[in-house]
């Protein structure tokens, strides 16, 4: 076997030839044929840091290496001896191996950790914590509200608490928003927007999206979207560290992207909430399913939606509605949706 | 027998080489981000040692490659240590700096802290780096200077800031004198000849060239000062003789793999860097030559010593340690 030796002593590279002998190496200098070293075989480790070629160490010549170059003779020996000839593959098969463990790691991490470990810190929060904050965000951003009759909005709350089975301080207030919708933030605030009440027609559409957002409240998802996203820059930008700047997009619209799949578990999770919380107290899903069945425009852009497709939210209410039991009297009547389209006007 | 003969009249020309494969290098990086990912970035010490291993195990001198023998344990217990350097100095200095007076003393002193920190930074992380580098099985070094180091980059430091940064060229060229010569590989010595004054005209040049050719001149004047530090470094083996480092690289050359970079990175968002890597050391390293005579034979091992602490601080602060 051809090879290149290096004594650890001194600088020098000596090509050499290594032959096999009573289970020793034996190391000759090609040129003159000198004995330069006899290793025993038994004792040699092989380079792990060595990708492509047999690198042997000797533990009692610190710094004294044996390159074996790549020959036939040099796989033979490697195959008899158990250091393994393909070293190439066995460098693809290992960082191949870690790739796959990262992925799963990632796609754990983001699908298991991170909503336990977001839900978890979000358990340390109390609700008057989360009211504060609120307060807080909200002297931050200005909003347009405009004004409820006092008994509307009492009433709005405390259908809210009915929903949530708990005394609260819950609030309803209304966005001077022509677009359609409803949120809540943090707290026990919950906004409907001006569209939203212009466009509903039936009482029950406005007290099913009400226990919608009532579900969103109980399970604390803006608390939690929030630990997640912290969560999340956290892993971006600590984890990946310089590589962060290299990402195929930029880390917020990666964000953003990877928020959806949870946001849409949350709306899923609130819409559970809010068939229960109506069923509980006998109330008509007919409004709901109007309204989402109104909805379905959204088309291709459904993928990138935080909210599940409309198709599938009106089957669960659809479904609900048939094992529903008999409608008791409606919590909000449509006299109260008369008062609260007054808004409308404005 | 030696593999290298050489003449004693005419002048050897030594040559570097890259020797690694792009696509290896991508996976080693790709596998680095994801488990530095997945691990919140704890994995980023065995991350970095993974990509020093096989950056150096891919560059070979005289067709025989370098070796990293720094572990990913090492550099844990480096940013570990480095992290308690760090917190300790930060909680003193918010105690210290609640009392009258002499708050103001140490408000001024934290000026200096950076300096500091930079100076065992890039002293005692090239020393480790150096360390546990090694080439046909003998050890490069840097010798236990440090506080000499300090007292020489807080001198240029200072000085350069009372002088808007004129002194710049000088104290660079300093340092880099200092870290040349103290650095060994067995017995073997490095030596520095570059002369402030000298630093200060490239710099001149191609700072006003930079400025009137809007930036183009940069890449020239980033190789000039490169060729610079590199051609008055040798190397001296152990019998005396000297051989000079060369850079046969020019301006051209320079800019268009500035331009791949540019491009390559802005296209690819980023995930072209392994393949820009491998690219440039292709192209760089066999035009870096050392040009002399060496007895290779002359050079002895030496044992191998220095922490990773410092090795942490140079990768935690992004200190540039330029040749090495």
């Amino acid at each position: 076997m051809k090879a290149k030796y290096f004594d650890g002593k001194t600088a020098r590279s000596f090509a050499v030839n290594v032959r096999i002998q009573n289970q020793e190496l034996l190391i000759y200098a090609q040129e003159s044929d000198e004995l330069l070293a006899q290793w025993p075989i038994s004792g040699l480790k092989k380079d792990i840091r060595e990708i492509r070629e047999l690198v042997l160490l000797n533990p009692v010549l610190p710094g004294a290496k044996l390159e074996l170059l790549p020959s036939k003779e040099v796989d033979e020996f490697a195959l008899e001896y158990g250091y393994r000839p393909e070293f190439s593959f066995q460098f693809w098969r290992k960082s191949m191996v870690m790739v796959i463990v990262a992925i799963v790691g990632i796609v754990s991490v983001f699908y298991y950790f991170l909503p336990q470990i977001s839900s978890g810190m979000a358990g340390f929060v109390s609700r008057k914590h989360e009211r504060a904050l609120e307060n807080l965000v909200r002297k931050q951003v200005e909003l347009q509200i405009l004004e409820i009759q006092k008994p509307l909005q009492e009433k709005l709350a405390a259908i809210a608490e009915t929903f949530a089975e708990r005394d609260g301080e819950f609030q309803v207030e209304v966005l001077d928003w022509p677009e359609p919708n409803a949120f809540v933030a943090f707290g026990e605030r919950i906004y409907f927007t001006k569209g939203l009440i212009c466009q509903a027609q039936e009482p029950s559409q406005i007290i099913g999206i009400l226990a919608h957002e009532v579900g969103h409240v109980e399970h604390r998802h803006v608390l939690k979207q929030v630990m997640r996203s912290l969560s999340l820059i956290i892993l971006i930008q600590v984890g990946l560290g310089d590589f962060s700047q290299a990402l195929i997009i930029d880390p917020e619209t990666a964000l953003t992207l990877l928020q959806r799949s949870h946001s849409r578990e949350d709306e899923h999770q609130a819409d559970l909430f809010a068939v229960e919380a109506m069923q509980r107290q006998g109330q008509d899903l007919s409004g709901l399913i109007e309204f989402f069945s109104r909805s379905r425009d959204l088309g291709a852009l459904q993928f990138l939606s935080t909210h599940p497709p409309s198709d599938e939210r009106t089957k669960i209410f659809e479904e609900a509605k048939k094992e529903s039991g008999p409608v008791k009297e409606p919590l909000f009547s449509k006299q109260d949706l008369e008062d609260l389209k007054v808004l409308c006007l404005l | 027998m030696e593999m290298n003969q050489e003449s004693s009249q005419q002048k050897q020309v030594y040559r570097f080489q890259w020797t690694g494969d792009a696509v290896d290098l991508f996976v080693v990086m790709l596998v680095n981000v994801l488990l530095t990912t997945v691990t919140f970035g704890l994995y980023t010490p065995w991350s970095r040692t993974r990509f020093r291993q096989y950056l150096w195990g891919h560059t070979s001198f005289e067709q025989d490659r370098a070796t990293y023998s720094g572990t990913g344990w090492e550099l844990a217990r480096g940013w570990v240590r480095l992290f308690a350097i760090i917190i300790t100095i930060y909680i003193a200095f918010v105690i210290l700096s609640l009392i009258p007076f002499l708050g103001l003393i140490f408000a001024f002193s934290g000026l200096l802290i950076y300096p500091f920190l930079f100076a065992i930074g890039i002293y005692a992380g090239t020393r480790y780096r150096l360390s546990r580098t090694e080439w046909r099985g003998v050890h490069f070094g840097l010798e236990r200077r440090t506080k000499d180091f300090i007292w020489l980059y807080l001198q240029g430091a200072v000085i350069s800031a009372f002088t808007m940064g004129i002194y710049y060229p000088w104290f660079k060229n300093e340092t880099r004198k200092f870290l040349t010569e103290k650095a060994y590989y067995g017995t073997g010595r490095f030596t520095y000849s570059g002369d402030g004054m000298d630093l200060f005209k490239i710099y001149l040049k191609g700072i006003f060239l930079s400025i009137v050719t809007l930036g183009i001149y940069i890449p020239w004047l980033l190789l000039n000062l490169a060729k610079y530090k590199i051609e008055k470094t040798n190397f001296v083996d152990g019998r005396s003789q000297t051989s000079q480092f060369q850079l046969d690289l020019n301006g051209a050359e320079c800019l268009k793999l500035s331009l791949i970079w540019f491009f390559g990175i802005l296209l690819t968002f980023g995930i072209a860097a392994p393949f820009l890597i491998h690219y440039t050391l292709k192209k760089v390293l066999p035009k870096l030559t050392l040009v002399g005579h060496i007895d290779f034979g002359s050079i002895y091992s030496t044992a191998a010593t220095g922490g990773a602490t410092a090795d942490a601080a140079v990768d935690y602060y992004d200190i540039d340690l330029g040749f090495f």
